[in-house]
């Protein structure tokens, strides 16, 4: 008998138990993980302890005394019945929007529909694809798309080349586009890829906000900035198209260095350069690239921010200055940036562009 | 390979190519192939969690994970690597969480007991297991993780082999040397 074949309580629980091992097993179970009653939204129904509804025995035997309601009484009642329809008819309105079939094609405007798993080449013609019922795409000159999947919980396209327009009006997370830079999440908005011949993406950003994200990391960016990704690095920081050119400029000569961000004399300086450009509305990018800097340079990033608007009260510069990321992302999260969550702010986005 | 199950012993073996076509349905859209790799893969997580330091935290953690997962689920390219690539993501959610724990004073008064099991063991069950958990993790890296999982998780040798992508002579002989080194810190005769 090998090694491998001898009983080995230890190894697969098999032989007879080591008394020592079992005690520990027995005394460490408390520790160990038990499922939760519902993962990830799906509930189970059969898990989830039921709750028993009871109406309460009237107190006294005597009948109630029935009293007439009066008219004013009668027209509330009659608004919050509308009222509650209306509210139905917006639900079942908003369910039908965000279902589809799963592995449905996508129609395209005057041209065959984009099928599951079939690469199209648009060639130089704009292509107007329908985003299942959330909204539309635009293809640019060039593109080649894939729909991977697609389905009531997420839609999944593949960007290998070109450019895409999209404009949706759905909640975060539900369309994915894949490019060989990273994936571009649509957080509920307007906005546009590009993915040039050496596979790097560009993201601007008209409403709501986008993800960005690969193996190294991601990036946030809101309506009115754009951001790029390689497939190398972690996607860069968003800045605002209407910030000063010195400073987009200074951002991305920073970001594309050395990669270390800030960790050398020439870090520090160029952030020193680049932040007096800075305005009130580029805080975001300020503090985002403090957080994914060190040293001198960190410490010019966020006093420059500082400077602008100072984080609100119980968070301290210094402290963030010293690598405080908790402090630094509460200021960024008080920053007057709409909201991630708050897509259905952005309801304009549901009605052809025309319309806006 | 068998892979990880909740209850190892009634569940089916699975393969590693039946988790890769989970993966690859997940990433299709499929919400029970998710959940389904959710309950493989749970304890797992949860005891890398519980090696790292996330102590109170672990069951956040575990859910952190899986939504991390399940957001990023469409950029893996492997299916295969599907273990591997969400270990790693584990660990830095629970370096993450054990570094924030460690600004937060509240959270040192119960860091090795997680909040779940507050209810579910006697106050000094607890304490006990956590106090076992702490000379765990003061033993070498490499015996950390794997003991927690045997211990803790309650997961065998093979199955700990199949989720961390460790060979499993490895991962046997990191189970024996850490047992004899956690032994002769608890003051255990051999």
């Amino acid at each position: 008998m090998t090694p491998d074949q001898r009983p080995d309580y230890l190894w697969d629980r098999s032989g007879p138990p080591d008394p020592v091992v079992a005690e520990l097993e027995q005394r460490l179970s408390v520790l160990a993980h038990r499922p939760p009653l519902a993962v990830a939204g799906a509930v189970d129904v059969d898990a989830t302890p039921r709750q028993s509804w009871s109406v309460a025995a009237p107190v006294t035997a005597q009948p109630a005394r029935v009293t007439p309601m009066p008219r004013r009484g009668r027209r509330w009642l009659s608004a919050m019945a509308v009222a509650a329809l209306a509210a139905l008819a917006l639900w079942q309105f908003l369910a039908w929007r965000l279902t589809w079939p799963a592995g449905e094609a996508w129609p395209v405007r005057d041209a065959a529909p984009l099928i599951v798993g079939e690469p199209r080449m648009f060639g130089e013609t704009t292509g107007v694809v329908a985003v299942a019922r959330l909204g539309n795409l635009r293809t640019g000159p060039g593109t080649t798309l894939t729909l991977r999947a697609t389905g009531s919980r997420w839609h999944a396209l593949d960007l290998t080349r070109g450019a895409l327009d999209v404009r949706l009006w759905a909640p975060p997370g539900l369309v994915r586009v894949r490019t060989p830079a990273g994936e571009v999440i649509d957080l509920g908005c307007v906005f546009r890829v590009d993915v040039d011949a050496g596979g790097i993406a560009r993201v601007r950003v008209d409403s709501g906000w986008v993800q960005l994200d690969n193996a190294h990391g991601e990036s946030l960016v809101p309506a009115g900035a754009s951001s790029v990704m390689h497939a190398g690095a972690r996607p860069r920081v968003a800045v605002f198209d209407d910030a000063p050119a010195a400073f987009r400029a200074g951002v991305r000569d920073y970001e594309n260095g050395d990669g270390t961000l800030g960790t050398t004399m020439y870090g520090e300086a160029l952030a020193r350069a680049f932040s007096v450009h800075a305005r009130r509305r580029d805080m975001l990018t300020l503090l985002t690239l403090a957080a994914r800097s060190s040293g001198e340079a960190r410490a010019v990033l966020v006093t420059r921010a500082a400077s602008l608007a100072p984080p609100p009260e119980g968070l301290s510069p210094t402290a963030v200055a010293a690598g405080d990321d908790g402090q630094l992302w509460a200021w960024v999260d008080a920053l007057p940036l709409p909201p991630v969550k708050g897509w259905w702010r952005n309801w304009r986005d549901a009605f052809p562009r025309a319309a806006r | 390979m068998a892979f990880l199950t909740d209850d190892p012993t009634s569940a089916p073996a699975v393969t590693e190519s039946t988790v890769a076509s989970l993966v690859r349905a997940a990433q299709a859209g499929d919400e029970a192939a998710f959940e389904a790799l959710y309950h493989r893969f749970a304890r797992y997580v949860h005891g890398v969690a519980l090696a790292r330091g996330a102590g109170g935290d672990a069951d956040d953690v575990v859910q952190e994970v899986f939504l991390t997962a399940y957001r990023r689920l469409g950029g893996l390219r492997e299916a295969d690597a599907f273990a591997g690539w969400l270990g790693a993501i584990a660990r830095t959610h629970a370096l993450d969480r054990a570094r924030t724990g460690a600004r937060r004073p509240e959270s040192r008064l119960d860091d090795n007991t997680p909040s779940r099991a507050t209810t579910a063991g006697a106050p000094d069950a607890l304490a006990d297991a956590g106090h076992v958990l702490d000379v765990i993790r003061s033993l070498p890296e490499a015996y950390r993780e794997t003991l927690v999982l045997r211990l803790v998780e309650g997961m065998t040798g093979p199955e700990i082999a199949a989720a961390t992508g460790l060979g499993a002579d490895s991962v046997r002989v990191n189970l024996h040397r850490g047992m004899r080194l956690l032994r002769e810190r608890l003051g255990i005769a051999i």
